[in-house]
C-alpha cells in the first residue's frame, strides 16, 4: 500500500503533464461528456501541455547561448520581454511544481466568479475568460509567490489563486468603461495582460490631442501589413533586436557562437528559430486551452449571467485598425528609446522586446488613445507605453528571483502592478520568514 | 455538392479572439441551420489551412496583403461578440454558393 502511495506522490503526480491532464479529465467527467470525448480531449490537452513545455525549453535554448556570450563580452545580461519568455522562465523555475499552476488557475477563476457574484458589495463586474493569458498568469504568479514567501506548495497555490482572481476581477472591471466607448457598447472588456494600462491611458489620453484628428482618416503604407503576420513579425523583430544585441560580439564572436557557421547564417537562423519556437508554443497552448474558453463561458453564463465577459485584447483592434498599427510602431519607438537610455546609463540589465508587448499592448492602447485624443495621443501614449514597459520590465526582472531565466512578460500590467505586488510579497514574506 | 462547409476564424495569434468568435458564431450557425465545421488559427499560420477553409472570418486589417483563391469566401469581422450577425453573413454565403449545407 505504501509503495502505491509513494508511486502516486513521488512519480505520478509530480509530472506536470499528468497533474494538469488529471484536472482536465475530471473537468470532462463533471461535464458528463461521452467516454470517447473524455479520452480524446484529455490526451490532446496533455500533448498540448507537453508541447508548451517543449516550446518553452526551445525558446530558452535559442536565446541562452547568445545571452551567455554577450554577458561574457560586455557584462550586460540580456532578457527578452515577451509573454512567452515569461512562460519559459516560470516553467523552468517551477520545474516539477509547474503542474500546480492548473490548480491555482481554477482557484483564481472561482475567486473571480465569487467576487462578481457578490458584485453589489464588491463592485467587480468582469469575468476573465482568456485561457491562454490566464494560464500564463497562474504559472508566473505561482513562481513569484513561491520565490518570495516561505510557504508550502499548497499554501502557495491558494495565495496565487486568490491574488490572480482578484486581479482578474478588478483589472477587467477597470477597463470595461473605456472598452465600451471604443467598441460602441459591444459588451465585452479586456482580459489579457494590459487591461490596467488600457484603463490608465483611457484616463490620460485626452490631454495629448483632439479626438477629431482620427487616425482612421490617414492612409498608411501597405507594406506595414507584414507586421500583422505573427510568424513574419516575430522573425523580423528578433533579427533587429537580437541581431543588434549581438553586435558587441563582433563578426568573429558571432561565428564562434555559431560553431563555424557564417555570422549571417547564424543571425538569419536566430530569427527563424524564435519564430518556430513561438509557433510550437502557440500550437501547444491552442491544444491545451481548446475548450477552456467555452467551458468557462458556460460557467459564467450559469452563475453570473450579468457579468461582463473579459476576452482577449485583440478584440479591440478591428475597431480602429490604423490606430492599432500606429500604436505598434510608436510603442516600438518608445522601447528603442528606452534601450538607448539603458545603454547610456550602463545598465547591467538589458531588455529586448518580442512581438507580444509591441503588438498586443501597443496596438490596443493605440486604439484607446485614438478614441480619446486622436493621432497625437496615439503617438505620445504609445511612446510612453514602450518606456513604461521597458523600465518596468527591468524592475520586474530584478524581482523575478530567477536571474538565469530567459526573460519576463514586458506587458503593461506585468511591468507595473505585478512587480509592485511582488515587492509587497517580499516584505510580507520577510515578516513571516 | 457540399453539404457541410468549413469556416476558419483568423486572428493575430490564433488563441484568444478567434477562439471566442468561433465559439459564439458556432451557436449562431446552429440557429441559422448551417451545417459547418469550425476552426481557428493565427494569420501567420493561415497557409496551412487555406485549402481546408471555404469561408474565412477575419478582420479587415489582418486581411490586408493576404491573397485567397477565388473559391474562398471572406467574412469581415469587426465585433467578435456579434456571433449572430457573423453567422447571418456566413448563412448568406452558404445560400449563394453551398445551398446543400443549409437545412
Amino acid at each position: 500500500m505504501n509503495a502505491v502511495f509513494d508511486f502516486l506522490l513521488n512519480d505520478f503526480l509530480t509530472k506536470p503533464v499528468i497533474l494538469i491532464g488529471l484536472l482536465i479529465c475530471i473537468g470532462y467527467i463533471l461535464k458528463r461528456e461521452k467516454a470517447t470525448k473524455i479520452i480524446t480531449g484529455t490526451i490532446s490537452a496533455m500533448v498540448g501541455i507537453q508541447m508548451v513545455i517543449f516550446g518553452g525549453n526551445q525558446f530558452t535554448n535559442t536565446f541562452k547561448p547568445i545571452v551567455t556570450a554577450v554577458s561574457e563580452a560586455t557584462g550586460i545580461q540580456g532578457y527578452i520581454m515577451d509573454s512567452y519568455a515569461m512562460k519559459a522562465t516560470s516553467q523552468e523555475a517551477l520545474g516539477d511544481r509547474f503542474g500546480l499552476m492548473g490548480y491555482a488557475f481554477l482557484i483564481a477563476f472561482a475567486v473571480n466568479i465569487i467576487l462578481v457574484y457578490f458584485g453589489k458589495y464588491t463592485k467587480a463586474k468582469g469575468v476573465f475568460l482568456t485561457g491562454n493569458a490566464g494560464t500564463a498568469h497562474a504559472q508566473s504568479v505561482l513562481w513569484l509567490v513561491l520565490a518570495n514567501m516561505v510557504i508550502g506548495n499548497a499554501a502557495a497555490v491558494v495565495v496565487t489563486g486568490v491574488l490572480v482572481g482578484i486581479y482578474w476581477a478588478y483589472s477587467t472591471t477597470l477597463a470595461a468603461k473605456v472598452c465600451d466607448e471604443v467598441t460602441g457598447g459591444a459588451g465585452f472588456t479586456v482580459g489579457h495582460n494590459q487591461q490596467i494600462g488600457i484603463w490608465f491611458f483611457g484616463k490620460i489620453a485626452h490631454f495629448f490631442g483632439k479626438k477629431e484628428q482620427d487616425a482612421e482618416t490617414l492612409k498608411l503604407p501597405g507594406w506595414l501589413s507584414i507586421f500583422n503576420n505573427n510568424v513574419v513579425a516575430t522573425c523580423v523583430i528578433m533579427w533587429i533586436f537580437v541581431g543588434g544585441f549581438m553586435a558587441p560580439l563582433g563578426i568573429s564572436g558571432i561565428e564562434e557562437l555559431a560553431g563555424g557557421d557564417s555570422w549571417i547564417v547564424y543571425i538569419i537562423m536566430v530569427g527563424i528559430n524564435f519564430s518556430m519556437d513561438m509557433v510550437i508554443l502557440l500550437t501547444g497552448v491552442r491544444m491545451m486551452c481548446a475548450e477552456l474558453t467555452e467551458s468557462f463561458k458556460g460557467i459564467q453564463e450559469k452563475l453570473v449571467p450579468n457579468a461582463i465577459p473579459a476576452i482577449d485584447v485583440a478584440a479591440l483592434l478591428p475597431f480602429s485598425p490604423n490606430a492599432a498599427t500606429l500604436g505598434f510602431i510608436f510603442c516600438t519607438i518608445g522601447t528603442v528609446i528606452s534601450i538607448g537610455i539603458l545603454l547610456l546609463l550602463k545598465s547591467p540589465i538589458m531588455v529586448l522586446p518580442g512581438f507580444v508587448p509591441l503588438f498586443f499592448s501597443g496596438g490596443p492602447i493605440g486604439v484607446v488613445a485614438n478614441k480619446k485624443g486622436g493621432v497625437k495621443a496615439v503617438i505620445i501614449c504609445c511612446i510612453l507605453l514602450g518606456m513604461i514597459q521597458s523600465f518596468g520590465s527591468v524592475w520586474a526582472i530584478q524581482l523575478m528571483n530567477y536571474p538565469q531565466g530567459v526573460g519576463w512578460s514586458g506587458m503593461f500590467d506585468f511591468s507595473t502592478v505585478w512587480p509592485a505586488i511582488t515587492q509587497a510579497l517580499r516584505w510580507i514574506g520577510g515578516i513571516f520568514a | 455538392m457540399k453539404d457541410k462547409i468549413n469556416v476558419l476564424f483568423v486572428c493575430g495569434y490564433g488563441l484568444g479572439s478567434s477562439a471566442v468568435a468561433e465559439m459564439l458564431v458556432k451557436k449562431g450557425l446552429v440557429a441559422e441551420g448551417v451545417n459547418a465545421d469550425v476552426k481557428h488559427t493565427a494569420v501567420g499560420e493561415l497557409s496551412s489551412l487555406k485549402d481546408w477553409a471555404d469561408v474565412v472570418a477575419i478582420s479587415k486589417k489582418l486581411a490586408e496583403g493576404l491573397t485567397f483563391d477565388e473559391n474562398t469566401h471572406l467574412v469581415e469581422v469587426v465585433n467578435i461578440m456579434d456571433g449572430a450577425g457573423i453567422a447571418k453573413q456566413i448563412a448568406a454565403i452558404v445560400d449563394e454558393h453551398y445551398p446543400a449545407a443549409r437545412k
